[in-house]
């Protein structure tokens, strides 16, 4: 009994466990996702081609033009360039994301954007990776990892 | 997702609001509180591995989920000794994590709250990522919170003396 009591509660166990459940988590999530979508994205336009239904999707801004802008996504790899027919002000290199009716070769006429300056979005990952490394400082104050026990130590 | 000053901020104001309480939210505990804020971005390395050409947001994606976040939050406590108690921190920071998230508008859907049991998609639409407001708030309530602590804790010790 405390053998199997012993196993059971072994981190080595644990570990393994939470691992799997993780991986199977993952699995379920990508060959399902797709079907429980609001609005098909860029893996479902580059599989079936949805002309006519609302898509949502999003990217980063590669042109812009009178009567819209060019958005680049990528999907597992495959690069996807987008016409979107829209008066919203964007500039190169904007993060946007696009609600709109998809028409031929790509061409969506949007219907809601929302956009993140490249700035404002550079910024948000510099004061965030800042903020991390002040984190990991007083993180260090606190906790201490023992290699030979494989854990962290109260330091105080 | 809000930038990681509004999560680290946040979750530090809660334990300090609950440490008026409980004597558990020390200023080390506090630290793990602040690591499971941070846990569903963990998943936020596929900006990296965007750089590279790779795109693995859909296998990295359940992270930045409810579930696949408590799930990686055990990974975690595994690494200390008091593995229970460290789990329900870093799942208390899990939780601030998601709160936040949840007020971040999109054009469509939003978070899988209830993922694998539902695939309902929330969201509240109330701001976005790069709205650097939300954090100045965050901020100001943080140091209202510090100052009110400060009070509290030298009127604690007076008391005791």
């Amino acid at each position: 009994m405390n053998t199997l009591k012993k196993v059971l509660t072994s981190r080595k166990l644990i570990f393994i466990v939470l691992v799997l459940v993780l991986i199977f988590l993952s699995g379920f999530y990508i060959l399902n996702y797709q079907q429980h979508l609001e609005n098909p994205n860029t893996g479902v336009i580059l599989k079936n081609y949805p002309i006519g239904e609302t898509v949502a999707v999003s990217g980063i801004v590669t042109d812009v033009h009178t009567d819209g802008f060019t958005l680049s996504d990528n999907f597992q790899g495959t690069k996807v360039s987008y016409t979107i027919f829209s008066s919203v002000k964007v500039s190169n290199g904007d993060q946007v994301e696009v609600l709109g009716v998809l028409g031929n070769s790509y061409q969506i006429t949007a219907s809601k954007i929302l956009v993140v300056s490249s700035f404002d979005y550079n910024f948000l990952l510099v004061r965030s990776a800042i903020a991390f490394l002040i984190f990991l400082y007083f993180f260090s104050l606190y906790w201490r990892f023992d290699f030979n026990k494989m854990e962290f130590r109260r330091v105080k | 997702m809000p930038d990681w000053i509004t999560h680290i901020v946040v979750a530090w104001t809660i334990c300090r609001i609950l440490r008026f309480k409980f004597k558990e939210f020390n200023n080390a505990n506090t630290m793990i509180v602040i690591a499971g804020s941070l846990i569903p971005d963990i998943a936020k390395l596929v900006l990296g591995l965007k750089l590279i050409g790779i795109d693995a947001s859909g296998y990295l994606a359940p992270i930045h989920l409810p579930s696949g976040s408590l799930i990686v939050a055990g990974i975690i406590s595994l690494l200390f000794p008091n593995k229970k108690k460290i789990f329900l921190f870093l799942g208390l920071g899990v939780l601030t994590h998601y709160c936040l998230d949840l007020i971040l508008e999109h054009v469509s859907g939003g978070i899988y709250l209830f993922y694998p049991f539902s695939w309902w998609q929330w969201q509240l639409e109330v701001t976005n990522s790069s709205d650097y407001m939300i954090t100045l708030l965050a901020l100001c309530i943080a140091g209202l919170v510090y100052l009110i602590g400060k009070e509290v804790d030298n009127n604690r010790a007076l008391t005791s003396k």
